[in-house]
């Protein structure tokens, strides 16, 4: 069998994405389509007191012009993703005169051709009553509001803080960041016959359905969302973006196709982004390394409009074994677009500033980093006593270490030096990813041609569902590789599970797992008995005959069955939710802990003139249970790694505090890595099944890859340097000392 | 407002199309062609995503206005398989070192990988990063894009 | 971008002809001007594509004076043998910027007249002197980590991104200009206008102008110079600070020596004041920062770029050390 679990199958999707065949939100056509273009606001709070449009509706092919003051459609009640809604912000921009945020869309201008479009947007006069704004946390005028129902207190952390003869207490903060993915947001809306096809990227078609079906009042069956590839998601189009709604709106209004495709510096305030953080950690410890107390206090910017909050601390919480633990969240009001998910929206930033304090605490100790970390690994889940369903971060960091060359660091900071002169620094890290999992439906049909058909509406970012899905199938089946379909990304598809959470394999995953059993299971009955063994069925008596030999005596030529999964603790009345369209997941914390984890190392080299960094190499190793495909799953861990190295050295939205607005907002400004910042990027995975996790053994990988990277790296340039950063991104002027 | 008469040859082929001036080499291949091979990311020249090759060197079609195009040779990511589909030896490496997830950015990193080569720009790992580096990828497939490229260059 | 005509001229006199007229601009590998347009920055009524023009893309390096056409692409300047060997310093310029995907569009009079990167220019709302004359300048208590620290005013402190023009400067480099009537050549120094005085004006350039080549008086020191180029990422970014450094050399003195800075002014910035304590000077690596002090200290550093000052310095030191080795 050349297609089953574990093996390095090369990605389905991948010719037709290298022929420029696979098609993307924005290059379905859409006969006679009319092109968008936004306005965007220009001041960051107030209200709009006089939007003059005659000059841009006068221009050449312009159609229409939606403003607060032309939108007057009834809409259906729809709201923030976090909740319980579909929306990625509650406010809905045009349906008042209210400005909330710089960059937000304060008009749509419809016009022939995508030229005419952007020339009359630009022709739109706004006069606007400003109030003072506030874009960043770090603002005066700012108030911390503590987050109560997320403290967790674990003996007396204070207490143990006083009286340890070895402590830590530090600040760190990391930016605002935004994820650009390659492709521009898009939408493309049609009616037809009362009936909405939407073309957008979405790493939630599911929930674009039934939410775009709540605000236009139809049935869900009337909305058809069509998205099988998405051009890099990372979190920013998993919610229904405001101006999708608006465009299906416009189309219904003109009964004319219309295509919207976002500018790179819209993107910045039209959708979501990753919320700045500020972590206070403190650590204690014995002189021999026993950790005796745990703090982290962590604030997170929100948004004025919508509260939101990435709790890091519950999972920080639980890396060490401590008899003292104390954490606590708050966040931030700002005036900005509602924030969100972004690549471990909480444990990216948040395990910064942590693993730097563990790593501080290993140089006031003295002691080893590795070290000192395994030393204090938890029997169990040091908050709430849980078993772990699988733990192996210990031997992550014996692994890691040997592939790094660990044993190669002299701990004195400037102490190693690379033949160019070039300062060498080593560092590491833990990581350690939540793995959740939701309901999800899956179809199989398997032919009498051979063929299986596996089909779903989960979704393909990049991270190699198109190729999984049907190694769990072919694994059941025994299929060939080259006889399975896959077919994601389809809202009329029978109901995967939204792409967030790193939860897609191990949802999707086992319904599709589940339902290759009922195909099995419905083809041995028609067999009349046996075993299903590499595609032929054995009867008792031993004899063998090729499964499509049964299936052609079927009268259809096939056998298809549509299954359901969901993990233990979701009700039935939350997977029909789920299953609708709805968010329903497990928690990590069920029966037993369940997360990934992995060790992170960086190798750094900086100019010991010029104090540049550059990332060297760097090397991961994680426990995320099952892999089903080794090939795409290192890929997804490996861009994981590399978003770290961005993350520390690079990335950051500049806040205008002044204006309140996002400064850099084009990819020449907002940087990340290019080809030429990444050296050698070494992934393993360690082997082992984690059934407790869910039948197929998985656990999440999609964005653990991240979470450790920064810390790992911050850590390497201080073993480099001496200089401790607490701030990300690390930049030339920190290390000009 | 003038209409001009462009004709653009694309992959061997001739094509005459009325534009508005403004149209951009990206937005007559996407819009008016339906080349939606060449892809778009920023219109800014600041990702690379549209690359494509004119008279044979790699440039960003977003920055180039078609009427500019026009009398030049103009290949996109459609036309690079031979003529009975066989992808060419650079598409084939991307899909053997898995050097893609999303896809979005590898019209564009193919279109550059291919002049990368041609250019004689590949005979390290450290050339092929530097002269790659005007694609971004931000599924950050960058060390098996570079795996790709150094396999061909070494073929070539 | 707002509707224009566009025309393709075959000669370089209709060009001239074309680019008179009120409203005109020309069009060279368009990597600037498409941008700018797109973003209504540039609103021409009439784009005169000169990007084909024959005869202004010949780079000839044999006489005393360097010629590049200003048509030339950058790509081919940045991989021309002889440059590379005998000027290394513009050679580099062009190969640190952009991507080779832009050097393969863009031209070397083009690259001479990019404009700034400055947000608040680019973003089109906030208040820029330098996009409407009058309204203020953003960036003096907006951010201004990229901003400049020389050649510049309470009125505009934006930065001039360029690095051939930056390297260009560390030569005798003059800027040939022709128009429908006459023709003048103008010294680097006096081509570009530094910000700070004017922010609506670059250039002396006047409409109807066109940039035919860029010469260079051939010397040894071209040998002995060097690029240097710190961004915040490896490749496909602006400089933070840059320097062009050519030097000869006696022995271990330092007979003559040439500098400019780049991402630090409005303008490429030649320092005298390095030249002069490197000249004389044995060569070593505080002899380089003590030139790069001199360079930086007439800077105007405002609330997030002084760090500039400190890098700059540093930057100036690494590039003499480079170009030591080679003269
Ligand atoms: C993403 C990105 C990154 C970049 N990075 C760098 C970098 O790191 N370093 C760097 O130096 N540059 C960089 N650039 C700038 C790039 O080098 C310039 O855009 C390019 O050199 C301009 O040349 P062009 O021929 O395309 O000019 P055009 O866009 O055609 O013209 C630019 C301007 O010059 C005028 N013009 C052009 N030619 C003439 C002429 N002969 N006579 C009179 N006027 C003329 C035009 O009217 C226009 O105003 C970058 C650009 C982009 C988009
Ligand atoms: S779309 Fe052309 S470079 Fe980004
Ligand atoms: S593969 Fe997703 S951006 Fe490159």
């Amino acid at each position: 069998m050349d297609g089953g679990i574990g093996l390095p199958v090369t990605r389905r999707d991948a010719p037709g994405k290298v022929s420029g065949d696979a098609q993307y939100a924005a290059d379905f056509p859409h006969a006679g389509c009319a092109y968008a273009a936004l306005t965007t606001s220009s001041i960051a709070r107030g209200r709009i007191v006089r939007i003059d449009t005659a000059q841009a509706e006068r221009a050449a092919g312009v159609q229409m012009v939606l403003t607060h003051r032309s939108l007057n459609e009834g809409l259906g009640e729809e709201t923030f993703a976090m909740k319980g809604g579909h929306m990625q912000s509650s406010f809905l921009p045009l349906t008042s005169d209210e400005v909330h945020y710089a960059g937000q869309i304060v008009s749509l201008v419809i016009a022939d051709t995508q030229e005419q479009a952007e020339a009359a947007s630009r022709l739109i006069a706004i006069d606007y009553d400003a109030q003072p704004a506030s874009a960043s946390m770090d603002d005066g005028d700012r108030v911390e509001k503590p987050l109560e129902s997320k403290s967790i207190d674990v003996g007396n952390a204070n207490a143990a803080l006083a009286i340890s003869p070895v402590t830590i207490d530090a600040t760190y903060v990391t930016p605002a960041q935004h994820h650009n993915p390659i492709e521009l947001y898009a939408t493309s809306a049609e009616w037809r016959e009362g009936r909405l096809l939407v073309h957008v990227p979405s790493q939630w078609v599911m929930g674009t359905r039934m939410g775009l079906a709540t605000i236009f009042g139809i049935p869900a069956e009337d909305v058809h969302v069509e998205c099988p590839y998405v051009g890099g998601g990372f979190g920013g189009k998993a919610t229904i973006l405001p101006h999708t709604v608006l465009i299906a709106m416009a189309a219904r209004r003109l009964g004319r196709a219309v295509k919207l495709v976002v500018p790179r510096e819209a993107m910045f305030t039209v959708g979501s982004f990753r919320p700045a953080t500020r972590s206070r950690v403190r650590l204690a410890a014995e002189r021999d390394g026993t950790i005796t107390a745990v703090s982290h206090e962590q604030a997170g910017q929100s948004a004025t409009i919508d509260h939101v909050s990435f709790a890091v601390t519950e999972v920080t919480a639980r890396m060490y074994a401590s008899p003292n633990i104390r954490v606590r969240e708050s966040t931030v009001a700002t005036d900005v677009n509602t924030p969100g998910f972004q690549r471990a929206p909480a444990e990216a930033p948040g395990f910064f500033g942590f693993e730097c304090a563990v790593d501080e605490l290993a140089v006031a100790l003295g002691m080893d980093p590795v070290a000192l970390r395994t030393k204090n690994e938890p029997a169990r889940d040091p908050v709430g006593n849980l078993a772990w369903s699988s733990r192996k971060l210990t031997e992550c960091f014996a692994r890691g270490a040997e592939l790094f060359g660990w044993s190669r660091r002299t701990p004195e900071p400037g102490s190693m030096v690379a033949e160019d002169g070039a300062l060498i620094g080593y560092g590491c890290a833990t990581a350690c990813y939540p793995s959740a999992s939701g309901p999800s439906a899956a179809r199989i049909r398997y032919s009498a041609d051979g063929v299986c058909i596996v089909s779903l509406s989960a979704h393909d970012l990049g991270t190699g569902a198109y190729t999984v899905m049907g190694q769990i199938a072919a694994e059941v089946l025994g299929v060939p590789n080259h006889l399975v379909r896959v077919q994601l990304g389809d809202s009329t598809l029978p109901s995967g599970i939204i792409a967030g959470g790193s939860v897609t394999t191990s949802s999707s995953g086992s319904a599709v797992h589940v339902t290759a059993l009922a195909v099995r299971d419905a083809l041995l009955r028609a067999a009349g008995g046996g075993e299903l063994v590499d595609g032929f069925v054995v009867s008792p008596d031993g004899s063998r005959r090729p499964a499509t030999e049964v299936l052609a005596e079927c009268t259809s030529g096939f056998i298809e069955e549509t299954g359901v999964w969901k993990p233990d603790s979701i009700s039935d009345k939350q997977m029909q939710n789920g299953l609708a369209g709805g968010m329903a997941f497990s928690s990590a914390l069920g029966k037993y802990a369940t997360y990934s984890f992995g060790a992170q190392f960086a190798e750094v080299r900086v100019d010991p003139l010029l104090r540049t960094v550059r990332v060297h190499r760097m090397v991961g190793v994680f426990d995320c249970g099952r892999i089903i495909n080794p090939r795409t799953a290192r890929s997804n861990l490996a861009g994981g790694m590399i978003w770290g190295a961005s993350f520390a050295l690079l990335e950051e939205t500049q806040i205008d505090r002044k204006r309140a607005r996002f400064a850099n907002t084009d990819l020449a400004g907002y940087h990340f890595s290019t080809n030429a910042d990444i050296g050698e990027v070494v992934v393993e995975m360690l082997d082992g099944s984690d059934t407790l996790a869910n039948p197929i053994g998985t656990k999440g990988v999609g964005e653990i890859g991240i979470v450790g990277m920064p810390a790992a790296i911050a850590n390497a340039v201080y073993h480099a340097t001496g200089v401790r950063v607490r701030k990300t991104p690390i930049q030339v002027e920190d290390l000009l000392v | 407002m003038q209409t001009l008469d462009v004709t653009l040859d694309v992959n061997g082929r001739t094509h005459s199309l009325q534009l508005d001036p403004r149209t951009t080499l990206l937005d007559a291949l996407r819009e008016h062609l339906g080349l939606t091979g060449t892809k778009v990311g920023c219109n800014h020249g600041t990702c690379g995503s549209c690359t494509v090759h004119v008279d044979g060197r790699r440039q960003l079609a977003c920055l180039v206005l078609a009427a500019s195009a026009a009398g030049r040779a103009v290949r996109t990511i459609e036309g690079l398989a031979a003529a009975d589909g066989t992808p060419h030896p650079m598409q084939a490496a991307f899909v053997a070192h898995d050097a893609l997830q999303c896809g979005y950015c590898t019209p564009g990193q193919i279109m550059s990988a291919v002049s990368c080569v041609e250019e004689g720009h590949a005979r390290t790992d450290d050339e092929i990063r530097e002269y790659m580096s005007g694609n971004l990828c931000r599924c950050a497939a960058y060390p098996n894009i570079v795996a790709a490229i150094a396999d061909v260059a070494r073929a070539a | 971008m707002q509707p224009f005509t566009y025309v393709r001229p075959d000669t370089l006199e209709q060009a001239l002809h074309e680019a008179a007229e009120p409203g005109a601009s020309v069009l060279a590998g368009g990597t600037t001007m498409v941008d700018l347009m797109r973003g209504d920055l540039a609103a021409p009524r009439r784009v005169v594509d000169i990007g084909h023009l024959p005869g202004l893309s010949e780079i000839d390096l044999s006489g005393p004076v360097l010629r590049f056409g200003a048509l030339a692409r950058m790509a081919d300047a940045a991989e021309d043998a002889a440059l590379k060997r005998d000027y290394p310093a513009l050679a580099e310029s062009l190969q640190l910027a952009a991507s080779q995907q832009l050097r393969n569009a863009a031209t070397l009079g083009g690259n001479l007249l990019q404009r700034t990167r400055c947000p608040y220019f680019r973003n089109g709302v906030s208040a820029c002197n330098k996009r409407v004359p009058g309204s203020g300048c953003s960036a003096l208590d907006g951010e201004d980590r990229e901003m400049a620290l020389f050649g510049i005013s309470d009125a505009c402190v934006a930065n001039y991104p360029g690095d051939w023009g930056t390297a260009l400067a560390a030569f005798d480099t003059a800027v040939e200009i022709r128009s429908a009537a006459a023709s003048r050549t103008v010294p680097l120094a006096n081509f570009h206008v530094a910000y700070g005085d004017d922010p609506a004006r670059e250039t002396v350039l006047e409409q109807g102008e066109i940039v035919t080549a860029i010469t260079v008086r051939a010397t040894p020191a071209g040998r002995g110079s060097t690029y240097a180029k710190v961004r915040d990422r490896q490749s496909y970014a602006y400089a933070l600070v840059s320097a062009a450094v050519a030097l000869e050399m006696d022995g271990d003195t330092v007979a003559s020596a040439r500098v400019s800075l780049g991402g630090v002014a409005s303008k490429p910035w030649r320092s005298a004041e390095a030249e002069a304590v490197l000249t004389g000077a044995t060569l070593t690596e505080a002899a380089g920062l003590r030139a790069g002090e001199a360079a930086f200290a007439g800077a105007r550093p405002g609330r997030h770029n002084a760090f500039k000052v400190e890098l700059g310095r540093r930057v100036v030191a690494r590039a003499a050390l480079t170009a030591s080795r080679r003269a």
